[in-house]
């Protein structure tokens, strides 16, 4: 009897946190695409920035390594760690965005001297 | 310590939008020489070409010796082997360009009607071997660099005229768009070439001086002792350069000989008409 809720109790628990993962793995997902997609308007406007997803940035460390802000999102994903994935799509989003937002913003740039 | 002040300077630079600018290629010089010669009265236009050496005494003492012995004399024997050496199909490097390499340099850049496009010699330089069925040369170093950098010795000492035909509302538009450019924050730090190379002119950046635009392409390709310790040779073209002042503000760069750089190069070269070629020429 005791092993039996012994086993009840660690089948509740896993699936609880195996669907806390998923939510985490669903929300990254989200958020990977937008950047993806924030990063992309940028990029056609002329204003996305150099280490929101560029090949060779060296801006956020994953591991031992260091590389750009969406690659370091997809490397934490890839580890399981929905935390940072997380927080680093985001941030390739936020910069998708502004970078966007400062091109509209310059368009009519010139000389003020 | 040094990011800091980039970031600070950066805050302090990030004013208001301009309007849309209605000026001329012609009216837009006159106002750049006229901004430089208040800020910096004793010094003569024509020395604009050195750059942040004619700004300091002590970087211009350094520079000055490094030209005594310069160091790329022996990639500008191997352009000029280039220029000397016929394509595969028996065409020469003159089927593209004419016959006399000192014509070249000074036609470019320069608008190509036909086709609506601003062309630079780099580019040009590798259509001409696309069109010849030759592997292109890469785009921003090697042996381009040392090819355009003989090109540009050749012509030492002709006054620059870049022409934006007047008539031309495409040519305009693609001069416009170079200007927009040049003017335009961008990156995360949120700096414009002239926030740099206009309004901070004379002042330092991260240890670097930085240099007034007028002159800025009078002695490209340039050999930087930068370039030189990053591996490789220290040679680099116009485009390379823009790449790195892009990257620096942590913004994506563009394409080498694409149509933004290309605007870009349109504009800017246009801002020493009236100097003269002096190229190449070591940098930092
Ligand atoms: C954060 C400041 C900064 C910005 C913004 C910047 N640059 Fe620079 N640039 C530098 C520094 C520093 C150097 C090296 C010192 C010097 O020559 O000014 C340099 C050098 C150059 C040179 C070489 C000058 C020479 O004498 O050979 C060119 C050309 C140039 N920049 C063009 C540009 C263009 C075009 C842009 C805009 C796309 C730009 N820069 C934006 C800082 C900047």
């Amino acid at each position: 009897m005791k092993q039996f809720s012994g086993i009840v109790l660690v089948a509740v628990l896993s699936i609880g946190f195996s669907s806390f993962a998923l939510a985490d793995e669903a929300a990254y997902k989200k958020l990977h695409a937008e950047a993806v997609a924030a990063n992309d308007k940028a990029l056609a406007a002329g204003g996305e920035w150099r280490d929101a997803r560029g090949k060779k940035s060296k801006f956020i460390k994953c591991g031992d390594k260091k590389m750009s802000i969406l690659h370091a999102a997809e490397c934490y994903a890839a580890k399981g760690d929905y935390d940072n994935a997380i927080k680093y799509a985001e941030m390739a989003k936020d910069q998708g965005e502004q970078g966007y937002r400062q091109a509209m913003n310059q368009k009519n740039a010139g000389p003020r001297h | 310590m040094k990011k800091v002040i980039l970031i600070v300077l950066a805050a302090g630079l990030s004013l208001g939008v301009g309007p849309a600018f209605a000026t001329t290629q012609a009216e837009d010089i006159a106002a750049l020489k006229a901004y430089f010669a208040e800020r910096w009265p004793n010094i003569k236009d024509e020395d604009m070409v050195n750059g942040a050496y004619s700004l300091s005494e002590d970087k211009r003492i350094n520079w000055e010796s490094m030209r005594d012995f310069p160091p790329y004399e022996d990639h500008l024997a191997i352009g000029e082997e280039i220029w000397n050496t016929p394509f595969k199909n028996g065409n020469t490097w003159a089927s593209c360009f004419g016959d006399d390499p000192s014509t070249i340099r000074n036609r470019f850049p320069h608008w190509n009607a036909r086709d609506k496009k601003v062309e630079t010699l780099e580019g040009n330089i590798i259509q001409c071997q696309k069109a010849n069925g030759e592997e292109p040369f890469k785009a921003k170093k090697g042996k381009i660099a040392y090819f355009s950098a003989w090109l540009a010795s050749q012509a030492n000492g002709q006054t620059i005229n870049v022409v934006v035909p007047q008539d031309d509302p495409d040519a305009v538009a693609a001069y416009e768009a170079g200007r927009q450019f040049f003017y335009a924050k961008r990156g995360q730090l949120n700096l414009s070439c002239a926030d740099c190379h206009v309004y901070q002119s004379g002042l330092y950046a991260r240890g670097n001086l930085l240099s007034p635009a007028r002159g800025h392409t009078t002695h490209f390709p340039v050999w930087r002792g930068k370039w030189a310790r990053s591996g490789g040779d220290g040679f680099g073209t116009l485009h390379r350069r823009y790449g790195g002042c892009n990257s620096q503000v942590r913004a994506k760069s563009f394409k080498a000989h694409g149509e933004e750089y290309s605007n870009l190069e349109y504009f800017h070269a246009s801002m020493s008409n009236g100097l003269t070629i002096e190229a190449p020429d070591y940098r930092e």
